[in-house]
C-alpha cells in the first residue's frame, strides 16, 4: 500500500468521492478502470474503503477514544419486538440488533444474551454536533503561521485558501507568524502577530489577550472597538496597532485617523476615554487594586506593528514569479520548469541545452508511469512525478535522465521544488531527486531522501550520508536549495529548506558546511531517479519535483532568501 | 421481569440452546460480514441492508450449517448473494460499477481475511495517535446518519474543505496501519 504516493493521487481523489457519497457515474468509470489496471492499485483502494468500513462499523472511534476494543464484549439484548421492515432503514448500530430481534420474536423467545462485538455503548458516547454560534469574521491570509489551541488544527488555510469561517467566541492562540482576519463583512481588517492570543468577541469587537494586532477601519465600520485586559480600543474610522504585554499593560499607536482609549474598569464604572491622533501612542497600565488606571502619552514608533501582508495572487509571490527570477541569474546553467504543452517542452533545460528523457528503473517500470503534468506548488506550475514502485520501489518505478553529460563545476547550487509523497517501505528507502554516478563509488547523490524522508547528500558510494534535522513531511511542497564547493577529494555541503506548504518564510539551514568525502561525479544527471553500484537506474523519487535550477556558483543565504520571498512574497512593516 | 437469558414457556426443547449458539456464531462475524458489504457496496447504509438480509437468511438456513466450520465464510458467501439481490434491485444508472467490477472486488484472498483483525488493532492504535480535531472530524462523520455534507455544515465548513480533510486524514491513517501491520503483510 502507498497511502500517498502520487501514482495515487487520482484514484485517492476518486476513492475519497465515492466513501463521501459525491462520486459521479463518470468518476465511478474513472475510479473503476484505474483500479483494474494495477495490483497496485486495487490493493490501495481495497485497503482506503476496508479503512472506511471499519470507521463505519466502529462509529467513527474505533474505540481509542475511550476505552480499548474488547472483541467479545458482552451485551444484554432484551427481545420483545416484532420485525422492523428492513427496508431504508436508518443505519445505527444499535439496528443491527433488529435481524435478531426478529429472528428471536418469529421463535417466541422473549430474551437472550448475546456475546456481541461491543460498539453500540461507544457510539452513544460520540457527542452531538454543539449548537453553533454565527460566523462573524474569516481568516483569509497567514504568513508562517502556526497555531495552538482547541482550534488550531481548523486554521489551516492551505485545506481553505478561500478563506476560514471564525464565529463569535473563538479563541484563536497564534504561536508563529502572522494571520489576517477579516471581521463582518470585510470592512475592519486585523493582523495579529504572533506570540499573542485573540478571541473573536463579534462582528466589531475582539479581546486581545496577549501578543500585538493591527487593525485598519474604514469610516463605515467606525466603532470597531479591542478590548485588552486594562484598556478598550475604539476606532473612528483609522488604523491603529494595539499591544499586550504580559503584564496586561496595553500600548496602543494610531497611524491614521484616531481612536479613543479608555481605560478597563469594574462594573458601573465609566471611564473618560481619551483621544489618540493619528502619529501618537499611549500607555494603559494594567488594572491593580486600589489604583486608579491611567492612559498616559508615550513615543509613538517604538514598537513594530504589521500593518500589511502582501495581497495573495502570483502579482507578489509564485513560482512563476520564482521561474523569472531563476531566468535571469546570471549563474543559471541548467534550468527544467517542467512548462509546456508537449513532452519535448516539459523536459527541456531551459538554459543549458542538457534536456530530459524518460528511464525505467532496472527491475522494471512497476506497473506505474511518470506523470509529467502534475499538480505543482501553486496554480502557477506544473511539476513531473517520477513513479516509484511499490514493493521494490528503489529499483522499480520512472524517472527522467539528461541526454547528455552533466559536468558539475567546481562550485554549484542545486536548487528545486519537492514534494514528498511518504515512504511506505520506511527504513531503507532511498529516493533521489537530483544525481550523478560514474561508478560503485564516484556519486553525485546531490538531493536525496531516505528512510522516512530525511534530507541527505553523499558524493562517495562507500562513505555515509551526510546528516539533516531536516525529514520531508508526505504530501507536503518544500523549496531546497544544496550548494557544493569541491575540496582535495571532499565536497562542503551547505542545505537550506523551507516549508512551502507550511508558509515558512524563512530558510532553514539543514545541513552546515558539511563536508562530505569524495567529489561529484560527471555523468547523465537524474531528476527523480538515481543510479544503483552498476550505475544502473535506481532509487526513483518518491513524489513530485518541479523548478530544478542548477548554478554554476555557490549563492549566498541572502539570493536564496530571495528566490523564496518569490514564491511566497513578504509582509510591510510600520515603516511602509 | 428480568428473564434473559432463559428458556421462555412456549420454547420448544433445544431451542434456547440453539439459538444461543446461532447468537455466539453471528456475534463473531457481523463485523466480518459488514466489512465483506462495504467492499463491494461502498455505502453504510447499504452494507447495513445486506448485513440484516443476512443475519436472516442465516438464521433460516441455519440447519445446514456444519458445526466446526468456518462461520464467517459461509456468511459472507450468503452476504454475497444479497449484496447482488440488491444491486439488482437498484436502476442501471444507481449501479456505479460494473458486474465484473464487483466479482472482482468479491474475491477476498484468505490472506487478506486474516489479515482483517491486524489492520483494525493497527487502526485503534493509529485514532490515538489523530490530533484531537482529527479524531473529532472522523467521529462525527461516521457517527449513526453522519455524513461528509453534515459534518461541513455543523462545523461551518465547505463540504470541499472537510472531503479533504477526511481524506487527509484516511491516508494518515492509512499510512500507519501500513507501518504497523509492514511484518504482517504479504509482500
Amino acid at each position: 500500500m502507498t497511502a500517498a504516493a502520487p501514482q495515487f493521487d487520482e484514484l485517492g481523489l476518486l476513492t475519497a468521492a465515492l466513501c463521501d457519497g459525491e462520486i459521479t457515474p463518470a468518476e465511478a468509470a474513472r475510479l473503476e478502470h484505474l483500479v483494474t489496471r494495477s495490483e497496485a492499485a486495487q490493493r490501495y483502494f481495497l485497503h482506503y474503503v476496508q479503512l472506511h468500513a471499519e470507521l463505519s462499523w466502529e462509529g467513527g472511534l474505533g474505540g481509542s477514544a475511550t476505552t480499548p476494543l474488547s472483541r467479545e464484549q458482552e451485551t444484554r439484548v432484551t427481545v420483545a419486538a416484532p420485525r422492523v421492515p428492513a427496508r431504508r432503514r436508518v443505519a445505527t448500530p444499535r439496528r443491527r440488533f433488529a435481524a435478531l430481534v426478529a429472528v428471536a420474536a418469529a421463535t417466541a423467545v422473549l430474551a437472550l444474551t448475546l456475546r456481541w462485538a461491543g460498539h453500540d455503548r461507544r457510539v452513544a458516547q460520540i457527542p452531538a454536533p454543539p449548537a453553533v454560534p454565527p460566523v462573524v469574521a474569516h481568516l483569509v491570509q497567514t504568513i508562517d503561521a502556526r497555531w495552538e489551541g482547541p482550534s488550531a488544527d481548523r486554521l489551516d488555510l492551505s485545506a481553505r485558501p478561500e478563506g476560514i469561517a471564525l464565529r463569535a467566541g473563538q479563541e484563536l492562540r497564534l504561536a508563529r507568524g502572522l494571520a489576517e482576519i477579516a471581521f463582518g463583512s470585510g470592512a475592519a481588517k486585523v493582523i495579529l502577530a504572533a506570540p499573542a492570543s485573540f478571541q473573536i468577541s463579534d462582528a466589531e469587537q475582539g479581546f486581545l489577550r496577549s501578543g500585538s494586532l493591527t487593525a485598519t477601519v474604514p469610516h463605515e465600520a467606525a466603532g470597531f472597538t479591542i478590548h485588552t485586559p486594562s484598556a478598550r480600543v475604539v476606532d473612528l474610522g483609522t488604523e491603529f496597532a494595539v499591544a499586550v504585554e504580559k503584564t496586561g499593560q496595553s500600548e496602543v499607536q494610531v497611524f491614521v485617523g484616531s481612536v479613543t482609549v479608555a481605560p478597563q474598569m469594574g462594573h458601573g464604572q465609566q471611564p473618560a476615554p481619551h483621544a489618540v491622533l493619528a502619529g501618537q501612542a499611549v500607555r494603559v497600565a494594567a488594572p491593580a487594586p486600589g489604583k486608579a488606571a491611567t492612559v498616559e502619552p508615550i513615543a509613538a514608533g517604538g514598537r513594530r506593528f504589521v500593518r500589511s501582508l502582501p495581497a495573495r495572487g502570483p502579482t507578489t509571490g509564485s513560482v512563476a514569479r520564482l521561474r523569472q527570477i531563476v531566468d535571469r541569474h546570471p549563474n543559471l546553467i541548467h534550468h527544467y520548469t517542467f512548462e509546456g504543452a508537449t513532452l519535448e517542452e516539459k523536459y527541456h533545460d531551459g538554459r543549458g541545452g542538457l534536456d530530459l528523457s524518460e528511464v525505467v528503473m532496472f527491475d522494471g517500470r512497476g506497473g506505474g508511469t511518470l506523470n509529467p503534468a502534475a499538480q505543482g506548488f501553486d496554480e502557477s506550475t506544473s511539476a513531473v512525478a517520477s513513479y516509484r514502485g511499490y514493493p521494490g520501489g528503489n529499483s522499480t518505478g520512472v524517472g527522467l535522465q539528461s541526454q547528455g553529460p552533466f559536468i558539475p563545476p567546481p562550485k554549484f547550487t542545486i536548487e528545486l521544488l519537492l514534494n514528498f509523497a511518504g515512504s511506505p517501505e520506511g527504513n531503507g528507502t532511498i529516493s533521489v531527486a537530483v544525481s550523478t554516478r560514474d561508478d560503485d563509488r564516484n556519486c553525485g547523490f546531490f538531493v536525496v531522501a531516505v528512510d522516512h524522508g530525511q534530507l541527505v547528500h553523499l558524493m562517495d558510494g562507500l562513505a555515509p550520508w551526510t546528516e539533516s534535522e531536516i525529514e520531508f513531511i508526505p504530501g507536503e511542497w518544500y523549496y531546497v536549495a544544496s550548494t557544493f564547493a569541491v575540496g582535495e577529494g571532499t565536497t562542503t555541503i551547505n542545505s537550506y529548506v523551507a516549508n512551502l506548504t507550511r508558509g515558512q518564510s524563512k530558510l532553514t539551514c539543514a545541513v552546515k558546511d558539511q563536508v562530505a568525502r569524495g567529489v561529484p561525479a560527471a555523468s547523465r544527471l537524474g531528476i527523480g531517479k538515481g543510479f544503483n553500484a552498476t550505475v544502473a537506474h535506481a532509487y526513483p523519487w518518491a513524489g513530485a519535483l518541479d523548478e530544478v535550477a542548477v548554478y554554476n556558483a555557490v549563492l549566498d543565504l541572502t539570493t536564496l532568501q530571495e528566490h523564496l520571498d518569490a514564491i511566497l512574497g513578504r509582509p510591510t512593516f510600520n515603516e511602509k | 421481569m428480568d428473564n434473559v437469558g432463559g428458556p421462555t414457556e412456549s420454547s420448544k426443547p433445544g431451542e434456547s440452546a440453539k439459538i444461543e449458539q446461532f447468537a455466539q456464531l453471528l456475534g463473531t462475524c457481523q463485523r466480518q460480514v459488514f466489512l465483506y458489504a462495504m467492499r463491494l457496496l461502498h455505502s453504510a447504509a447499504d452494507a447495513e441492508e445486506v448485513l440484516q438480509e443476512t443475519n436472516l437468511v442465516l438464521w433460516r438456513k441455519f440447519g445446514q450449517y456444519q458445526p466446526g466450520s468456518e462461520f464467517g465464510r459461509w456468511a459472507c458467501g450468503i452476504a454475497h448473494y444479497e449484496v447482488l439481490k440488491l444491486r439488482e434491485k437498484k436502476p442501471r444508472a444507481e449501479r456505479l460499477f460494473s458486474d465484473q467490477f464487483i466479482d472482482m472486488l468479491a474475491t477476498p484472498t484468505q490472506r487478506s481475511t486474516e489479515m482483517l483483525d491486524a489492520r483494525r488493532d493497527a487502526l485503534q492504535h493509529c485514532l490515538g495517535k489523530l490530533s484531537a480535531a482529527d479524531r473529532q472530524l472522523v467521529a462525527a462523520r461516521y457517527q449513526p446518519q453522519g455524513s461528509t455534507r453534515s459534518v461541513a455544515e455543523s462545523l461551518g465548513r465547505s463540504v470541499q474543505g472537510t472531503r479533504k480533510a477526511l481524506h487527509r486524514i484516511r491516508l494518515a491513517l492509512m499510512a500507519c496501519i501500513q507501518r504497523n501491520t509492514a511484518r504482517e503483510e504479504p509482500a
